[in-house]
């Protein structure tokens, strides 16, 4: 048990380092594929980040949003590619 | 083999399929950071998606059932960590081939804009 809690430690701290390099690469990103793609893998990395809060807190319920969190994600995705493809909505 | 080490074997995996997506995911951003084009970036990101992130809820969700007294709460944990790997394995991929085709459709616009220009 107090293994668990420690290795659950030591890989919230490395998904925060990998929170910092995403949002580095959010602020440099030289094009709009770059930037959405950085958010993409921000919010990747945000639905572990609540699992493993929840489990670690042992309060599941602060692990509901994570499949909100996905499709959000992939909403954005389909939204930013289909504006570059095909234009805006209602044109 | 009785059932608190089959609970201790199930936490184990838990704990290893949590830090082998650690290692996954850890790459996956120095990758984003440090490659230099669009579409290595986006192998970089859909490494995070499926090793980073799909290896490591399915950890979670073995360590969320390993308890020796299993409530509903800790079995909804499971079944939602379960469901948004599923929706993860569906969703990254389709995304990311929608984002590439999309980038490389507006890059070849640009550069016959620019070519018809130049002439």
């Amino acid at each position: 048990m107090d293994v668990t809690r420690i290795a659950i430690e030591v890989v919230v701290f490395i998904y925060i380092a990998s929170f910092l390099l995403y949002i580095v690469r959010l602020i440099k990103g030289p094009t709009l594929f770059d930037k959405v793609l950085a958010v993409d893998a921000f919010s990747y990395d945000l639905m572990v980040f609540m699992a493993l809060i929840a489990i670690y807190t042992e309060n599941p319920y602060m692990a509901s949003p994570i499949v909100l969190v996905a499709l959000w994600a992939f909403a954005l995705d389909m939204y930013i590619s289909k504006i570059v493809e095909y234009g805006d909505i209602g044109e | 083999m009785s059932s608190v080490d089959f609970l201790l074997l199930v936490e184990f995996i838990g704990l290893a399929l949590i830090s082998l997506g650690a290692f996954f995911e850890i790459v996956a951003a120095i990758g984003v950071l440090r490659l230099p084009n669009f579409y290595t970036r986006l192998h970089a990101v859909t490494i995070g998606a499926v090793g980073g992130t799909a290896l490591p809820l399915i950890g979670v969700g073995l360590l969320a059932v390993s308890r020796h007294s299993v409530d509903p709460s800790s079995v909804y944990l499971a079944i939602l960590c379960i469901t948004s790997t599923l929706l993860i394995l569906v969703t990254a991929p389709t995304g990311s081939h929608a984002l590439m085709r999309a980038a490389y459709i507006h890059e070849k616009r640009r550069e016959k804009v620019e070519s018809s220009r130049g002439r």
